[in-house]
Parts: C-alpha cells; structure tokens; sequence
C-alpha cells in the first residue's frame, strides 16, 4: 500500500508541522482528511528517504490506519484459521493483512573522491 | 528466536544491504528480492542455507573471509542463521542481468568510469580525505592513493549484462 503527505503549514518557532495523510488510492482528496500538527524535532532529517519513513512512522502510518477503518467498503470479507483446503476457498472473500516490510533505510552517504 | 534486521540503501546503480542480529537470529530473502552479489561480514558468523527439493546446502560465512562472492544465491529462496552475534554488508545488483565484479582495495589503485568506492569499516583516507562506513563515491579513470589506517574498502566494476 502506498501513502502519501502534504504539510499545510511549518511552523518553525515551534518546530511543528501540519500534515495531511491519506493512502495514495484513497476514495478522496488528501485536501479532504483532517490534518494533525506534529513536533518534526523528533524526525529522522538524515535525507529526504529517512524523513518520510519516520513521518510515518510516526504519524503517518496510524493515520492512514485510522481513515481506512472509517471508510465504507462494499467488500464482505470472512477471516480463516487453521486447516487450509484450497479448494474451500473458491468462491469466498477472505481477509488477510498487506506484508508491511521490516526493512529500514540504511545512512549511506555519497562523497567526492 | 529472534529475527534478522534488514536495512537498505538504493544508490545510483546498485543497492546496499546490512544486516544484523544476535545469536539464533533468523531470516529469509524471496527469489525476488535476492540480488546480492557480494556479501562483508563486519563481525560474527552467519549460515546462508538454501533448499532445493530435498537437498539443502549450507554456507557458514565468518569475519574472516574477507569479501564472499555470494552470486550463485541470486534469485535463490535463502534463510539466514546468525551462527553468532553478527552484522554483515551486502552489494546488490539493481537489475538481474547486470553483473558486477567486487574486490577488497589494500593499497592504492588506479579506477574507471564504471566503478564504486564503498566503505565497510574504519576510517580510511583516499586522496588525502578521511572517510567513514557507509561512505560511497563513484571513481573516475584516475589514480586513488589509499591509507587503510585499518579500514576496509571494496570496489565494485560494472562487469557486463548477464
């Protein structure tokens, strides 16, 4: 799944922004999920990859979390545990978590030699 | 059990890994993620296991091995077991028919055009500038003056398409 961002405001003297998070393929604008104020003291500035990972981490991925609980689906989806029968499973919704991978941005830096 | 931490870097053409974890740690790569051409254990010892059918081979890879050619797991299903506490740094290929040839520089050496500097451990100085781990330049056809002061460097050539 992919995600995306826009700060409305950057407010220096307080080292906040106002951001707005949305999936990229949400069914609205960005322009039209509520925005949260977030202390971008605490965020990774190492490069423009490190920053939008620890947005995310910190604000981003809850957010984007939290809108798609409050959106309709017009899927009906059941859950499934144990035995696994292949051919049970024809015809059925099944629901299932997106992998999110583990792996994080390594610091590498680019120098002139 | 613990599981192996995986980090990643996309550079200009090609794309480094690390990875770490203690004693007992496990991971696995999927066909499609494994590009690894060349592997640099900083520390430790760690299994590279692979199944194929009923048979399974298994490579224990330590600090002391310098520089591992690793390209016969490309596009291999591979698990990881840290045979102790171990941190390891991979070269990666970005597109699956570009090959690459890697070695470990001890003394100065001339480049070209086609190469990458990396920098796995210490503190080395080349041309006279101290650099540190994880530092990457691209070199140029011209002559590199290395003072190792105990680091290690590797150089990557783009070799041909595969």
């Amino acid at each position: 799944m992919k995600a995306i961002y826009k700060i409305d405001e950057h407010l220096p003297e307080t080292t906040q922004i106002v951001v707005r998070f949305a999936r990229l393929n949400a069914p609205e604008s960005i322009n039209n999920y509520e925005p949260v104020a977030i202390d971008y003291s605490k965020l990774d500035y190492h490069d423009a990859e490190s920053f939008n990972q620890s947005l995310m981490r910190h604000a981003g991925n809850s957010q984007v979390k939290k809108h798609e609980q409050k959106e309709s689906s017009k899927n009906i989806a059941e859950k499934i545990s144990g035995d696994f029968d292949i051919s049970s499973l024809v015809g059925r919704v099944i629901e299932c978590k997106v992998d999110i991978s583990r792996r994080t941005i390594l610091r590498m830096n680019r120098v002139n030699l | 059990m613990s599981d192996i931490k995986t980090y990643v870097k996309k550079c200009e053409d090609f794309y480094v890994c690390a990875e770490t974890g203690e004693k007992g740690a496990f991971g696995y790569e999927f066909v499609e993620d494994r590009k690894t051409m060349y592997q640099y254990i900083v520390k430790g010892k760690i299994s590279l296991i692979t199944i194929s059918g009923d048979d399974m081979t298994r490579q224990i890879c330590s600090s002391d091995d310098g520089l591992i050619d690793v390209k016969k797991y490309k596009h291999r299903p591979l698990c990881c077991y840290a045979d102790d506490d171990f941190f390891m740094i991979g070269f990666n290929t970005l597109h699956k028919n570009i090959d690459w040839v890697g070695e470990i520089k001890k003394e100065s050496f001339y480049g070209n055009d086609d190469s990458w500097l990396i920098v796995f451990d210490g503190n080395p100085s080349i041309n006279g500038k101290t650099l540190k781990r994880f530092d990457y330049a691209k070199l140029e056809s011209k002559k590199y003056d290395v003072n190792l002061n105990n680091g290690v460097i590797g150089v990557f050539t783009k070799n041909s398409l595969i």
